[in-house]
């Protein structure tokens, strides 16, 4: 037996309507009324409760519809109205339909949401709130204890109102703008010592554009790193990296990258939480300006080209001193160690290392100019003179003008046009008796006395002990050298001449005891000095200053390898000689450059012995075996130690440094190696081993902030 | 006309050509180190609003808006992108701040009430056709009342022959609460059919203590039964049709306030000090 | 009328009666609409037809003079304006009092008949009036009822079949040789004409124009009316009768497609004519025994006339006028449904046009009962041979001849029909139309096939939303004019809503021809203001799609008649949104696609939604 539930008849079933609000409150027992509430939920029931009776004959009769209770017992008043009882059956208190209940849900909910938000973004609590994150640890002090009580150091609108919020958001238009605005924030902090390098923060790798731009055009010009593939579609990149470069170029377009700002948070992004590292990067964020485009080091990376071809300041080619060791090896650490923190490996001092071989060359160590004769520094000429001038007869023989006497004398603003004289080209040419004979010839007695008066100056200078002789040796070499007074040679070489005071005392004393007197201006005879009797000198052996009698010479002797006195006069020679004068220059200033290069041509080949070993470059001689940062880029980093701790055994070094034994030697390669091989780093820099990401051995910020 | 398999099939190509169009955007965008949170924000916004706006087009029934199954299929595929965007908008990782993540609990309940409200609008109705008489959702209050009456009419009629109460103490004990209004819904929902065949069992077990005449009345009775049940998996499950947009449709509102509030929130504190 | 003033606070208004609106009242301009004048109602007693009639003959309650006060009205045109349009639905006939008229078969434009003018709102007016929608359900203006609206007609929704003179200009004109395009049959004063329409609820089978160079004054009658003068005037009956059928069969011919495709000439055609023979089965009230029928569930089939039987010889092709037709064929011990005819199919031509051609003798492939009732025009098969079959065989070597004409609308998946597709040529016919059987017999069954509009749902989609209805709702001042259910076949539920029948049988018996169909697109329309509530429209309809709704107030209160304290009840249904744009709202609103209006006559497209 099937009982059809729904009849459809037009009498059984009425319209159905949904798109009421309000249903019968009788409908949950399953007996609405007809009618249904009205459209404001008003039960029809009991707002038409009440008939408008009729009048049959003489009286009223119920006119009240059967849908609303029907026509009632008693009827209406005599008066004609309406008497009805409200049909209680049937009035309800109608009840909203399902449709109608979501609706006030959703009403409640929005008013749910306004509230709540408004309570949280004005209570004390609400910069907590709406903090989007924890910051990270080097971070963390700018939170304050209560998480985030002081947004405001980095935000605008961090101490402002909920209220001010929307305008502010309104006002924020240009992200980038904003980022910028942000930098400035973080570079409060960080460079707030350094405002030179603060300005440049903010570039791409914190320099000049320009400066990165001829970098760059450098590397392409060179073939080198940057160079290859400049166009990022062509880069032979593989597989993904193709697709995101394609996607970059094709966004590249519109916007050039290398110039213009860059904000810290465009890489450095916080409220990631305290674990967040700050400083990770991806390898993508390198690649988005880079020209040379490349899928990974393992993949594309540029071959290794600077390392080996440097120069380490010493001279010293490894394979070429292999064979001279016994046993025909040569182990890395006898000469080489690594720094306090490992990161670089340095050359030993030359005492624990070269001079194991070089023991005979250090001990006397003189330039083939040297080994005849000491570095002279004072030798009085002998000289005739018309009148009668106070200098020493018979303990004056020299006959040549040393270089050191020619450059104290240079100092000295009287006596620089004699030593002009002395050193002109057409005239002595530097031959100090060739140029007495011209005197002669010239009959010029004059220039001889003052030359003598020149010399007794510069004797007096270098005996005295007292300040003003300081300042008189300083004005001297400063004037000389061309150079300030606190030029690092004038110093170092004035504070050599001081430590000889003792020595030029004694020969004051030896052979001008009147010298004071002298140039005060009395009358004084040589023939009143009393002789002397004994010998003076000190022995051939004895190294350092030393005077002879014999010669009536005060010289200097090395003292050992790396003899502070031989540097000082060789930087000073080599340095000053060869930095360039203006032409519009005085004519003194002019002479002197002139006397420095004439006298550094005659000297330098007297050095042989150092720069054999110690390379010069640049107007400097390298003294001391240089860092391996030198002439990097400087956005290239290499730490030794956990390379070393990696390699077993002793000739460890040798993976990496291959000696390049072949006989056909390669001048670009002046320390004997082969030129490092990618290969060797990528066999354990590869992806699932060691860290292959750029900024494990690249660094973005030249200087870091 | 096109087939219903066709339109999943272009509705899905479509969807995907624009998901991948969208992500490769977002990684063109992260690899020229812009800030990509603001391009996927105002893309995830727009969709929320023209999903929203789904809502206003079925109030304008008469302005020539498309038809009210185009914007249906627009809500649904629309809905799906706006996952995968919110994804990337987020970043892939779960929020940090208490805010954004009460944001991100509200979108996901959204987003989540969304496919699960597709599924049951797909499932449902073929399992409403299957069984019972068709009825109208708001009626069916009635027609448990009416199947009440008809229950206990039987009912009387059995005590009639004889005054044997058999089914009228069964009635009273069991059936009494059972016929009262719908019951049982929750299992009706995950269609297990227990209830009807519980009845009817207990109901033959009876059989052997009446005469004839009752044992009509109880056949007839357990038809009435097999109605009501048939009334409370309608009941059950068009309840759930309707149900199932409580969460929905409130929280979309909820959502865009908290949404709103957020994109001030970035947009301002963005900013740094001026 | 003054107590009724007195009673408008409270709003009880006199329960309506026909008459309250008389048809003379009943138009949409203030000029025309008037009383009749009582003389103006003696000239028309004492002219032709009414003289003759015998005023006695008609009860009390009707008495002729009444009749012709509220039934009818006249109206005057000028010399070219369209009386009636081809195509349009009209609920009156014409009497020519004055000049004369011309019907024009062919060469008329829609253009030039000022078609597609429905009276319809603007988008933003539809718009508007989802805001402005009174919030209680079935909220009236009675101050637009004509019951205490005195001498102030109701202007919205007229159901006059009045076509204004500005639409047409002098069509005449346009068609200089407007003899020739008419063939000439004038029409001259004191003739009828329309009566077909009126009655048949069928659409005008011709257009008539005013061709009277002065003026040309008709007396319109609606039907209503000129079915009671029929009842109780014999004369008139025959005289209508007569009309009915010569020029029925002639509309009908003319109209019939397939005669169309085989273009005759002026002789051939009245050969046809001559020969044609018109014929009606079934009753004209069909709907009351297939009312009774569906109480005693009996097997239907013994309930329709079979007008031809599978296995005869086909001894006529059958033009289908009007009405419905059940094909069917043997199946078994019983009788298998295929297939059904409408209006404009044609049926035996595939066996004609078989034994025509070949030697051996094809018989009839189906039975064909009439579903309710079915107007058909027979062909005798001789004639067919003789002028029809060579031009049609023409047209179908070239592949003119339309599909559809070839007899029965659905193939049936058998020999047989392949058989009969190979032999008519149209292989590929029975590879479409995939119909389930059992889905075709309930649509039969149910007469759903009456059905230009059926609601049709998709119980498998339907989330039972109730979007449809309240679509629906918003678009009839916040009224549904439809129930979410029906009568359901496998997962397809025929929803109770108006299906704008090919045959409206509830315009039945409506006393004041409320409900009508609208000019033009022929939706079946009910006008609120004329409805008095009878209900009589309700049980006519076979399909329970109307529903008697009692009316409030603008205060939210119903309405009440003051006698009975009886509220007042108003027949409602769809409308099809014929007022808005856009068609109906149900359709557009359903978010799965799941509800459907379909035209049961376009088979391909039900076959194709049926299996999406």
């Amino acid at each position: 037996m099937r009982i059809p539930l729904q009849e459809i008849g037009y009498k059984d079933s009425v319209y159905e309507r949904p798109n009421q609000e309000w249903v019968c409150g009788w409908t949950a027992d399953g007996n609405p009324c007809l009618h249904g509430p009205d459209g404001d939920g008003v039960c029809s029931a009991r707002a038409q409760a009440n008939c408008s009776p009729v009048k049959e004959g003489d009286r009223w009769v119920c006119t009240r519809a059967e849908a609303f209770g029907g026509p009632c017992t008693d009827g209406p008043q005599p008066d004609g109205s309406c008497a009805c009882p409200t049909p209680e059956h049937l009035v309800c208190q109608p009840k909203r339909n399902i449709r109608a209940k979501r609706g006030l849900t959703a009403k409640l909910v929005v008013i749910f949401s306004l509230g709540f938000l408004v309570l949280m973004f004005s209570g004390p609590w609400s910069q907590n709130f709406i903090s989007p994150g924890k910051l990270s640890p080097s971070h963390l002090a700018i939170e304050g204890e209560d998480g985030a009580d002081n947004c405001s150091s980095c935000h605008q609108a961090g101490n402002t109102s909920w209220s001010n919020w929307l305008t502010l958001a309104l006002a924020s238009s240009d992200i980038d703008d904003m980022h910028d605005k942000n930098a400035g924030l973080c570079l409060n902090c960080h460079f707030n010592k350094d405002p030179e390098g603060r300005d440049q923060s903010l570039f791409v790798h914190g320099v000049e554009p320009a400066i990165l731009d001829q970098l760059t055009l450098d590397k392409m010009m060179a073939g080198g790193t940057a160079g290859e593939g400049a166009d990022p579609a062509t880069a032979d990149a593989s597989g993904a990296n193709k697709g995101r470069l394609m996607a970059a170029k094709f966004i590249h377009g519109a916007k050039a990258d290398s110039s213009g700002e860059i904000a810290c948070a465009t890489c450095h992004q916080e409220h990631r939480g305290i674990e967040y590292d700050l400083r990770q990067m991806s390898d993508s964020q390198c690649q988005a300006c880079h020209q040379s485009a490349f899928q990974s080091f393992n993949d594309g990376h540029p071959k290794f080209t600077a390392v080996e071809r440097l120069n380490s300041g010493i001279s010293f080619d490894h394979s070429k001193h292999q064979e001279r060791f016994e046993g025909g090896e040569l182990v890395c650490r006898n000469c080489h160690e690594a720094d306090s923190l490992g990161r670089t490996m340095n050359v030993r001092a030359f005492e624990s290392t070269c001079e194991g071989c070089h023991e005979q060359g250090s001990k006397d160590h003189h330039g083939d100019g040297l080994k005849k004769n000491p570095l002279l520094l004072l030798q009085l000429p002998e000289i005739e003179f018309e009148g009668d001038v106070y200098w020493p007869g018979e303990n004056a023989f020299g006959e040549a003008l040393t270089p050191m006497m020619a450059m104290l004398l240079a100092g000295d603003d009287e006596a620089l046009p004699l030593i002009e004289s002395i050193y002109d080209e057409d005239g002595a040419a530097g031959d100090l008796y060739e140029w007495l004979v011209e005197t002669d010839d010239n009959d010029e007695p004059e220039l001889r006395e003052d030359f003598a008066k020149a010399l007794k100056r510069l004797v007096a200078d270098l005996a005295d002990y007292t300040d003003e002789g300081e300042q008189a040796r300083v004005e001297r070499l400063a004037k000389a050298l061309g150079a300030g007074h606190n030029d690092p040679n004038v110093r170092s070489m004035a504070d050599e001449l001081a430590s000889a005071n003792f020595v030029m005392q004694s020969f004051k004393q030896r052979y001008l005891p009147q010298l004071s007197a002298d140039l005060a201006g009395e009358e004084v005879s040589a023939d009143d000095d009393e002789q002397p009797e004994s010998q003076w000198m000190t022995s051939s052996s004895m190294s350092g200053w030393r005077v002879d009698s014999d010669e009536g010479t005060i010289s200097y002797r090395p003292v050992s390898h790396a003899d502070g006195m031989m540097k000082d006069w060789i930087d000073a020679l080599k340095i000053h000689s060869a930095k360039s004068v203006p032409e519009d220059a005085d004519d003194a200033t002019l002479a002197r450059a002139n006397i420095r290069q004439i006298l550094y041509g005659e000297l330098k080949n007297d050095f042989n012995a150092c720069t054999k070993c110690h390379t010069q470059q640049d107007n400097m001689i390298n003294w001391t075996a240089a860092g391996r940062d030198s002439g990097w880029s400087g956005y290239a980093k290499f730490d030794h130690s956990p390379h070393i701790a990696m390699l077993p055994g002793q000739d460890s070094c040798t993976t990496c440094h291959m000696l390049n034994t072949d006989s056909a030697e390669d001048e670009s390669m002046p320390r004997g190696f082969k030129p490092h091989q990618n290969e060797r780093c990528e066999t354990c820099h590869a992806p699932g081993r060691a860290n292959n990401t750029c900024l494990n051995c690249h660094q973005y910020h030249e200087n870091r902030p | 006309m096109i087939t219903f398999k066709n339109r999943r099939r272009w509705g899905l190509t479509i969807s995907v050509i624009l998901g991948v169009a969208f992500a490769v955007m977002m990684l063109a965008y992260s690899v020229m180190l812009r800030n990509t949170a603001f391009l996927s924000g105002w893309v995830l916004f727009t969709l929320m609003i023209l999903l929203t706006l789904y809502n206003a087009r079925k109030k304008l029934t008469y302005p020539p808006l498309f038809k009210s199954a185009s914007w249906m299929q627009f809500h649904i595929y629309a809905g799906l992108l706006s996952f995968v965007v919110f994804f990337f908008h987020t970043g892939w990782r779960l929020p940090t701040g208490s805010f954004e993540s009460i944001l991100y609990v509200m979108f996901i309940l959204l987003a989540g009430s969304g496919f699960i409200g597709l599924y049951l609008t797909r499932t449902i109705p073929k399992s409403l056709a299957d069984r019972g008489s068709e009825v109208i959702f708001e009626r069916i209050p009635r027609f448990v009342r009416e199947l009440r009456e008809q229950a206990e009419a039987l009912v009387v009629e059995s005590v009639g022959f004889n005054d044997s109460t058999i089914l009228s103490d069964y009635y009273s004990e069991k059936l009494a609460d059972y016929m009262a209004r719908p019951r049982r819904i929750g299992l009706h929902l995950f269609w297990v059919d227990r209830t009807r065949k519980d009845f009817q069992h207990e109901l033959r077990a009876l059989h052997r203590y009446m005469n004839d005449e009752e044992r009509s009345v109880a056949e007839k009775l357990s038809d009435v039964l097999v109605l009501k049940d048939d009334l409370d998996f309608h009941y059950g499950r068009q309840g759930l049709l309707k149900g199932w947009l409580f969460l929905h449709v409130p929280l979309t509102y909820g959502l865009l306030i908290f949404a709103m509030a957020h994109m001030v929130l970035v947009h301002a504190f963005y900013g740094g000090l001026a | 009328m003054a107590q009724v003033q007195v009673q408008l606070q409270t709003q009880i208004i006199d329960k309506p009666k026909r008459w309250d609106l008389p048809f003379s009242r009943d138009l949409p301009n203030e000029i025309e609409c008037r009383d009749l004048t009582e003389q103006e109602l003696d000239q028309l007693l004492e002219a032709e037809p009414f003289s003759k009639m015998d005023a006695s003959k008609f009860p009390k309650s009707l008495p002729l003079r009444e009749i012709l006060r509220n039934d009818t009205r006249t109206r005057v045109y000028h010399n070219g304006d369209a009386v009636v349009r081809v195509g349009d639905y009209g609920n009156s006939a014409f009497l020519i009092l004055e000049g004369d008229c011309r019907a024009v078969i062919e060469g008329l434009d829609a253009s030039a008949l000022g078609r597609g003018k429905k009276r319809q709102r603007s988008p933003l007016d539809s718009l508007i009036s989802l805001f402005t929608n009174p919030k209680s359900p079935e909220v009236r203006d009675p101050s637009l009822y004509p019951q205490f609206a005195e001498g102030k007609a109701a202007v919205e929704n007229s159901a006059s079949g009045r076509v204004f003179a500005q639409d047409v200009p002098n069509v005449l004109e346009l068609f200089p040789d407007a003899y020739e395009k008419t063939q000439n049959n004038v029409m001259p004063q004191g003739s009828l004409f329309g009566e077909l329409g009126a009655l048949g609820r069928v659409q005008r089978s011709v257009t008539v124009l005013a061709s009277d160079p002065t003026r040309t004054k008709l007396l319109e009658i609606r039907w209503q009316g000129l079915r009671d003068l029929m009842k109780y005037d014999g004369a008139l009956r025959e005289h209508v009768n007569q009309l009915f059928r010569s020029r029925g069969l002639l509309g009908a011919l003319q109209s019939s497609p397939l005669l169309e495709s085989a273009n005759l000439t002026a002789q051939q055609w009245e050969e046809v004519v001559a020969e044609a023979e018109f014929e009606t089965f079934g009753s004209y009230d069909w709907y009351g025994t297939y009312q009774q029928l569906r109480q005693k569930d009996e097997d239907p089939l013994s309930q329709e006339p079979i007008i031809s039987e599978e296995g005869q010889y086909p001894n006529g092709l059958l033009l289908v006028r009007a009405g419905f037709g059940r094909l069917s064929r043997k199946h078994g011990y019983g009788e298998h449904t295929f297939g059904y005819l409408g209006k404009g199919d044609v049926y035996g031509l595939t066996e004609l046009m078989h034994n025509a051609e070949s030697e051996d003798h094809m018989p009839l492939q189906a039975t064909l009962r009439a579903a309710g009732y079915m107007d058909v025009v027979r062909i005798p098969t001789r004639t067919f041979e003789k002028i029809i079959y060579p031009s049609l065989k023409i047209a179908q070597e070239k592949g003119e001849l339309p599909r559809s004409l070839s007899g029965e609308q659905i193939e049936y998946e058998g020999s047989q029909s392949a058989a009969q597709s190979a032999a008519n040529g149209h292989a590929e016919k029975s590879k479409k139309n995939k119909l389930d059987p059992s889905m075709m017999e309930f649509l039969v069954e149910n007469r759903v096939i009456n059905g230009t509009q059926t609601m049709l749902i998709d119980l498998d989609r339907c989330t039972r939303c109730d979007e449809c209805v309240r679509a629906c709702a918003s678009g009839h001042s916040n009224n549904p004019r439809f129930v979410r259910h029906g009568r359901i076949h496998s997962h397809y539920m025929v929803a109770n809503a108006c299906m704008h029948c090919e045959d409206p049988v509830c315009m039945i018996g409506c006393p004041t021809g409320a409900i009508h169909r609208t000019e033009g697109g022929g939706e079946v329309a009910i006008n609120d203001l004329t409805c008095i509530g009878c209900s009589t429209c309700a049980n006519s309809c076979p399909y329970e799609n109307i529903r008697m709704v009692s009316v409030r107030d603008q205060s939210n209160e119903v309405m009440l008649d003051p006698q009975k304290g009886r509220p007042i009840v108003k027949a409602t249904k769809c409308d099809l949104c014929v007022s808005h744009a856009g068609g109906p709202a149900c359709e557009r609103a359903c978010p799965h696609d799941a509800l459907k209006r379909a035209d049961m006559n376009d088979l391909d497209f039900l076959s194709d939604w049926f299996n999406r």
